[in-house]
């Protein structure tokens, strides 16, 4: 009854925030409000009632891309599925995720649940949701403000690995490669990887401080090329040719942690020519490395989050951006990363904006980087960026903003759905 | 004129953006007309005892398990060079490594090379976020985020602090600039960038050149702005 009214308030909410273009989190925290178990009881009830496998999709960067790759897989080869939507990654995002599908009395009909789940609230919820698979990405330089340091990052992510009978990790980042080799005696542990003609520094530059030497697996999934959006892997010992929804060598490396997590779900039913095709069909994940409209022509937001992130971003980077905005505000508390990063991708930038832009200007001339215009306010700033730019050789702005500034950004553009729906 | 900087354990003491400290001392450097190096010192390499400055970053836990090797080595050459009138800059994890000894967990020390008469103890409560203070008269600001404390003799670097539970912060001693502000301490508050620079040149940073100039004004509205976030 309670878990009745739950899901019906809850969607009520859900209808009025859309209406307002607001997040995707609010009816969620309002059902954990009235059922703070509501997440474990709509999982116990799922894995009691059929044998359904659970996937977490978790580490520091290629969460989002990488749920939406295994979805697109699964979904590809017929199951339905049950997922979060990127971002929605923390407890209410995933009970908001429940109410379009659940029923009044909290039954979920799928053949497979795929979640993505932050690192710390992580911990918490791998108890009421009880993995069957996991899929460890990779630990960086993430969120200091937050996490501290990258060895407590490591210790949330084998906790919440640790359920699973099965765990998938990244072999091309020292410490996934780490919690596989702790995993192996106790665990199904299957490897993925990047060759290191592709990668030789690493795919993230960052280095959390981890050298952990490899171990004997033989990766499921290798990324063997890149070039841009082209990408070649290696299943099973055989070329896979995909298109990625994005640029860069972190996206190949996040399709082949899908795939690997693909075939270990679906088994003998798995194949991977249809596997390649879901992944190639994916349009980008919503403000990573997508495009939308602006000023009468195509804006590419790429996504400023953390140091190896925003590195592999620029690395990614065809060309040196001709119209470029950049804005960082307090949802990024600590910048100091920005001193990290190897700025040479970029040669000027139009516009700097938000209450970081100050720090980001300071960055910039020490970098001899010169800029248009810094103005913390954004409003003013994205119009000033609309009037003073005017794509020529490339045909297209670019935008590198954090999390907070992407929702800004998309909202005043008018892209009012909610992240990933 | 020229002015040699070190970069001590770039790799392993350096996850806060520390190496702004050293951007900020060359740039400014550059473009005052002074010829200024970057050499960085890795944990198995000899450390160069005839350098101006030497720049020491902050790092986690296995940062500083990643250094302890070099700790003797660091404690011979560092000495002399900072005897010989080197100054030398060192941030959060790198400050404490130049105590005696810094505490990680059970039990469980790394050496430090001795420069300063201090132990690292690890706080109870982890200190993390930004602050307004000064050194001097001069007001600064900066970011936070460690879990050690410094306990010994020694002058305070930034005192008058507002925004975080602390009334003063780092260790301020002949040649010694030692602070918790990591990343863009010297890039956010270029006066002391400056005066290292004049200290070991003899030239005076050039004010009027445009590049000084925006990258002073860019800091100073930085400064402006973080006051601002603290609400002050």
């Amino acid at each position: 009854m309670l878990v009745a009214l739950a899901v019906l308030l809850g969607r009520f909410v859900r209808v009025v925030t859309r209406m307002r273009g607001g997040g995707s989190a609010l009816p969620g925290w309002v059902v954990l409000k009235l059922v703070p178990d509501f997440v474990a009881r709509v999982m116990t009830r799922i894995q009691s009632d059929h044998a359904v496998p659970v996937a977490v999709v978790t580490g520091s960067n290629g969460k989002s891309t990488t749920t939406s790759m295994a979805v697109a897989i699964l979904e590809a080869h017929g199951k339905r599925v049950f997922s979060n939507p990127s971002g929605g990654n923390l407890p209410q995002g995933i009970a908001s995720a429940m109410l379009t599908d659940v029923t009044l009395g909290g039954t979920l009909s799928v053949d497979a649940v795929v979640l993505e789940l932050d690192e710390a609230y992580g911990v918490q919820l791998a108890d009421a949701v009880r993995p069957s698979h996991a899929l460890l990405l990779n630990i960086q330089v993430d969120q200091l403000n937050r996490f501290f340091e990258p060895e407590r990052v490591v210790e949330m992510v084998r906790r919440i690995a640790e359920p699973a009978h099965t765990v998938i990790v990244n072999d091309s980042d020292a410490n996934t490669r780490s919690l596989g080799n702790q995993f192996a005696p106790t665990h199904d542990v299957v490897g993925f990887d990047v060759v290191d003609r592709v990668a030789p520094d690493g795919v993230y530059g960052a280095n959390a401080g981890n050298d952990a030497a490899k171990d004997a697996r033989t990766p499921l999934v290798s990324v063997t090329a890149v070039d841009g959006v082209n990408t070649t892997l290696a299943y099973a010992g055989e070329p896979l040719a995909v298109r990625l929804p994005s640029p860069g060598v972190h996206y190949a490396v996040d399709a082949a942690g899908a795939l690997a997590l693909g075939a270990r779900l679906l088994g003998d039913e798995f194949d991977s020519s249809v596997a390649a095709s879901a992944i190639s069909d994916m349009k980008p994940v919503y403000g990573r490395g997508e495009t939308v409209e602006a000023f009468g022509s195509p804006l590419t937001i790429v996504m400023m989050k953390n140091h190896p992130s925003l590195q592999a971003n620029l690395d990614a980077l065809s060309e040196t951006p001709e119209s470029l905005y950049l804005a960082v505000d307090d949802g990024t508390p600590d910048p100091s990363w920005i001193y990290d990063i190897d700025l040479s991708r970029l040669d000027h930038v139009d516009v700097v904006s938000g209450s970081k832009a100050w720090q980001w200007e300071t960055r910039l001339a020490y970098a001899e980087i010169p800029t248009g215009v810094v103005e913390q306010d954004a409003r003013t700033a994205f119009e000033a960026f609309g009037t003073n730019t005017s794509p020529k050789r490339q045909k297209h702005r670019t935008a590198i903003v954090n999390y907070e500034q992407m929702m800004d950004l998309r909202r005043e553009l008018g892209y009012m759905e909610i992240e990933g729906e | 004129m020229t002015l040699r900087i070190v970069h001590l354990y770039p790799r392993e003491l350096g996850m806060f953006g520390d190496v702004g400290n050293v951007i900020a001392l060359q740039m400014r450097a550059r473009w005052s007309g002074i010829v200024a190096s970057v050499e960085s010192v890795g944990v198995s390499d000899a450390v160069p005892e005839n350098a101006d400055v030497y720049m020491i970053g902050s790092g986690s836990t296995a940062g500083l398990r990643a250094v302890a090797e070099a700790m003797p080595t660091l404690a011979r050459s560092l000495t002399r060079a900072h005897s010989a009138g080197a100054t030398v800059v060192a941030i959060g994890a790198g400050l404490h490594l130049l105590g005696s000894r810094v505490d990680i967990a059970d039990g469980e020390s790394v050496d430090g090379a001795g420069l300063i008469d201090a132990t690292s103890t690890l706080r109870a409560e982890r200190l993390v976020g930004p602050l307004s203070g000064s050194i001097g008269k001069q007001g600064v600001t900066g970011y936070v985020n460690s879990g050690h404390q410094l306990i010994g003799t020694f002058n305070p670097l930034v005192e008058r602090i507002e925004g975080l539970s602390i009334e003063s912060d780092g260790v301020s001693a002949d040649g010694i600039l030692g602070t918790h502000l990591h990343g863009p301490f010297l890039p956010m508050n270029p006066k002391f960038a400056d005066d290292i620079i004049e200290k070991h040149t003899g030239v005076a940073v050039d004010q009027d050149d445009p590049r000084v100039s925006r990258a002073t004004g860019a800091a100073s509205h930085s400064r402006v702005a973080l006051r601002r976030e603290l609400g002050l």
